[in-house]
């Protein structure tokens, strides 16, 4: 009887350290798992200006001289707005905002 | 008597050391554009960053005029500017167009050579970042008045 009891003790005390020891194993292998980089979902490509070569739809046909003439006031635009821009830089000024160009894209 | 006068007195190298510019200087190459000739397209990848020692260089953006597709001015650009710094700023593709108004030279530097210095040597990254951040500061607040300026007259023109 006291053999029975004495077996009875040794395998339950035996299959406790089996599963301590499994579960010990298991909780390190998952530390392990966390310490490690995930990867990264993959980012979408760069869309970055890629219709630049779309036309309007409703585009209007335009002559060159027509098209030279309107790039050239753009340009002087843009010259004399800088300019304005620049002296605004230098000295802020809510007046620099509001002065009007004379360019005849705004006249 | 400084080693690197002309890029001394450059924006982008504000602060920095003659052994820091002689550094720099040890990766940059030198660029002949003449006339005409574009150095870059809006949205192409972004490898190099340059300064202008020597004529001008123009930037530009595509404009639609009736139904041509057209290179509208931006900017003109000349000595001791810089341009192409998105070739330090993710994602690394150019913003605009640029071409020599006329033939022009300039000093270029790869961007992944240039952000490795900059990540290796912090005295001589820092500076230069803070000197590009002031750029392009500058630039947007710029950008931001010319906006600015646009709606106003749109709102004058609307309601007086």
């Amino acid at each position: 009887m006291h053999g029975y009891i004495s077996l009875i003790g040794g395998i339950v005390f035996f299959l406790g350290c089996g599963l301590f020891l499994f579960f010990a194993c298991e909780r390190r292998e998952d530390e392990e798992r966390a310490r490690q980089p995930q990867p990264q979902p993959a980012l979408p490509a760069a869309r970055f200006f890629t219709d630049t070569k779309v036309k309007a739809p409703e585009a209007i046909e335009l002559d060159p001289a027509t098209v030279m003439l309107v790039m050239s006031l753009l340009e002087r635009h843009v010259r004399q707005e800088r300019a304005a821009v620049e002296n605004f830089l230098e000295v802020p000024s809510v007046a620099h905002l509001r002065t009007g160009a004379s360019s005849p894209f705004v006249n | 008597m400084s080693t690197f006068p002309i890029l001394e007195d450059m924006p982008l190298f504000k602060s920095l050391s003659s052994e820091q510019l002689a550094e720099l200087m040890r990766s940059a190459s030198q660029v002949h554009l003449p006339s005409g000739t574009p150095l870059f397209r809006l949205g192409d990848d972004a490898d190099r960053l340059f300064v202008v020692r020597k004529g001008r260089v123009e930037l530009s953006m595509p404009m639609q005029i009736g139904n041509k597709q057209m290179d509208a001015f931006l900017e003109e650009l000349g000595p001791g500017d810089m341009l192409g710094w998105s070739a330090l700023v993710e994602p690394h593709r150019y913003t605009v167009s640029a071409s020599a108004h006329v033939d022009a030279e300039l000093t270029a530097w790869n961007g992944a050579d240039l952000r490795r210095l900059i990540a290796t040597d912090p005295r001589l990254g820092v500076p230069l970042l803070q000197n590009l951040a002031t750029l392009i500061c500058r630039r947007f607040h710029g950008m931001q008045a010319m906006w600015l300026r646009e709606l106003q007259r749109t709102i004058s023109a609307r309601i007086g």
